[in-house]
């Protein structure tokens, strides 16, 4: 019961501070950005300039060469070179004939990997290759073959999940406790019979409730009914315990709520950087995969559009359960220590 | 009156320095700004991604490393597990003369085209066709990733220098001392003044600091000092109008992070959007900053340009301060 009146306070507190209408504008404004304004289906392919003195072998085929849905071409090569000027992330083509061989040149920007002009060669030449009849000497085996394909708009659910619902109790508890201890009421309660782990667990059971409203209701609205709400609850509820448990221990860390607010911005910032391989997945270092935000994402991502992969769901939620016992444990005693 | 106004920022100073608070303040983003810089070449680099079976040998290793990250797997089952695993990978082993190539099936478009090509080169497919390739390059060394990196830390720090003021302004006014330095000779244009000297202070130089960081140290400084100027305004502006709008941490934590959205907005939008829907982000003076900063590292700046966008911002800036003026100054009474 004292566990809960907490919480209540706390849900009040948030109410007065017009925390609680922030939650709903995050959600309202995400809603909006996802169904109207983001597409279906999105590329970032890097534009493609060509200049085609010689088509020969690669006449009307130029896009499936260069593995692209369009190109655009140009008279001349400096016409081409030009045009790239103007667009840093473009690449362009030459095609023209020496000595009886047809001669593709690649113009790169001067930044791209060596390993990418090694692909690209790789790739026109195996192209020219199975072009000319010759059969490839491999076959493919797909492990799992009921992979949905992910709306770019709906994709983008997970990242919302993991850094504003799952995560705001990180972002926001040091703000609580910090307003707790200015008021003086963690030194009240201090004199009361009820225990430093409960202050701290409702501070988290607070944070569990935004992150169910802003989670649920996103999903709802984005995804509809047809999606496994249980798991979804199971995840959403452990990560957003973990989230806020590494909340509770930065601001047990320090004793200036700017000095944890700062650390927290910065420890968000690197958390984030996980959405790059989130959407760039040939890029996923084991010091980008060691982040908590990292599996979390695609746990997200196999419940909002499952493959069949609910190990990786449930190690999750198994796997944040577990780390938050041990963070409680701490925050329990930096707490018992600093700051009453 | 300029001495009030230096004692205040000195007081703000001396305060942060105590707990050696402003230096942590400035170096937290300039770290960050090193550790993503760090992790740069290695994300421009990234390509595909191979679990190869032991049992094809040392050849196709090397060559699909130079293509490439390759683990070397001790059999089917491992590169199974392997592909798997939430990233990309490509498995690749041998059934018989044919290699098998094992996807999980939510790879990249055409991930299995282009393995099966690779494949083909490396086996020497075609290598007697009249085509050769070639590549050069225009002489331009800076990825996308670097410069929209550089530029999102860059606005990053306006944002944190206006977040100090608005967390310094709400701990005044929670502790009292606000009201004490109203009973001294110090007036409130002299007391905001002198509270907004860090805001510029800070960004400047976390904004140079993350442009050498990120090897900018061929930009126009001049401009860039003058964009961040500009800039720094809304930042202040910002932390003055939260300072003032909120009562206590909850409040001003929650609003600095609403303020994150038309930041992110607008360097998302700025990356992504199509230049004919560009005119959408022209509301935001950080859309504007983005547009300075990235002539300066694409080196297509002008003073005409970038006098335009800093009158943007100072517009933009304009505009929303007269939409908070009142506030602001019954707040601070």
């Amino acid at each position: 019961m004292k566990l809960w009146a907490l919480v209540v306070k706390d849900i009040k507190l948030s109410a007065k501070s017009n925390y609680t209408y922030i939650v709903l504008v995050f959600v309202i404004v995400f809603v909006v950005v996802a169904v109207f304004f983001v597409p279906d289906e999105f590329t970032n392919d890097p534009e493609v300039f060509v200049h085609a003195g010689t088509e020969g072998l690669l006449s009307g085929k130029i896009e499936k060469a260069l593995d692209v849905d369009e190109v655009v071409f140009y008279g001349s090569r400096d016409e081409v070179i030009s045009n790239m000027k103007k667009d840093r992330t473009s690449i362009g083509v030459d095609i023209t004939t020496e000595n009886g061989k047809m001669v593709i040149e690649f113009i790169t920007q001067g930044y791209e990997s060596e390993r990418l002009k090694k692909i690209l060669e790789a790739h026109v030449m195996g192209w020219a290759a199975l072009e000319t009849g010759y059969e490839p000497n491999s076959y493919v085996t797909v492990l799992e073959s009921n992979n949905p394909d992910i709306p770019a708009n709906k994709g983008m659910l997970p990242v919302f999940l993991v850094m504003e619902s799952a995560f705001m109790g990180f972002f926001m508890i040091a703000a609580y406790v910090f307003q707790d201890k200015e008021e003086g009421t963690i030194k009240a309660y201090a004199v009361t019979p009820a225990k430093i782990w409960q202050y701290l667990l409702s501070k988290v059971l607070v944070f569990v409730l935004f992150g169910w409203v802003s989670g649920l209701l996103a999903t709802i609205i984005i995804m509809g009914p047809g999606i496994r709400y249980l798991q979804f609850m199971l995840l959403l509820t452990s990560a957003s315990i973990f989230g806020s448990m590494l909340g509770l221990i930065a601001a047990g860390l320090f004793t200036s709520f700017t000095k944890a607010m700062n650390v927290i911005f910065v420890v968000a910032f690197v958390l984030g950087i996980t959405v790059i391989p989130y959407y760039m997945p040939s890029f996923s270092p084991v010091y980008i995969r060691i982040l908590p935000t990292y599996p979390l994402l695609f746990a997200f991502r196999e419940v909002l559009f499952p493959t069949g992969n609910t190990v990786l769901v449930y190690t999750n939620v198994l796997g944040y359960l577990a780390a938050s016992a041990v963070l409680f444990y701490i925050a329990n005693k930096l707490f018992e220590k600093k700051l009453v | 009156m300029l001495k009030r106004i230096v004692a205040i920022a000195a007081r703000d100073l001396k305060s942060g320095m105590r707990d050696f608070m402003v230096v942590y303040i400035i170096i937290a983003p300039i770290l960050l700004a090193y550790v993503l810089s760090l992790f740069v070449p290695s994300a421009g680099a990234a390509t595909l991604q191979f679990a190869v079976d032991k049992k094809l040998g040392n050849d196709i290793v090397d060559y699909l490393s130079q293509l490439g990250n390759v683990e070397v797997m001790k059999d089917a089952d491992s590169i199974k597990n392997r592909v798997m695993q939430s990233d990309d990978v490509v498995g690749i082993t041998k059934d018989g003369t044919k290699y098998e190539i094992i996807l999980e099936g939510n790879e990249t478009e055409n991930t299995d085209i282009v393995t099966k090509q690779i494949l083909m080169h490396f086996e020497g497919a075609g290598s007697e066709l009249p085509v050769e390739i070639k590549f050069s390059d225009i002489g331009w060394r800076i990825s996308p990733l670097a410069q929209y990196g550089a530029i999102t830390l860059v606005i990053m720090t306006t944002v944190l220098g206006g977040m100090m003021i608005s967390f310094g302004i709400v701990e005044e006014k929670q502790s009292g001392t606000i009201g004490a330095v109203y009973a001294s000779p110090v007036g409130r244009i002299e007391f905001v003044t002198g509270k907004s000297i860090l805001g510029f202070i800070i960004p400047i130089a976390q904004s140079i600091a993350v442009m050498m960081i990120f090897r900018f140290t061929d930009v126009n400084f001049a401009m860039l000092l003058l964009v961040i100027l500009c800039s720094s305004l809304i930042g202040i502006l910002i932390g003055f109008v939260i300072g003032v709008i909120a009562n206590d941490q909850i409040s001003a934590v929650s609003s600095m992070k609403m303020t994150f959205l038309p930041a992110a907005a607008s360097v998302i939008g700025a990356i992504l959007l199509p230049s004919r829907w560009l005119p959408v982000l022209y509301w935001s003076p950080f859309y504007w900053t983005f547009a300075a900063i990235n002539d300066l590292i694409l080196k297509r700046e002008t003073w005409a340009n970038t006098l335009t966008y800093c009158g943007a911002i100072l517009l933009l800036t304009l505009f929303a301060f007269l939409l908070f003026k009142k506030r602001i100054k019954t707040g601070l009474a």
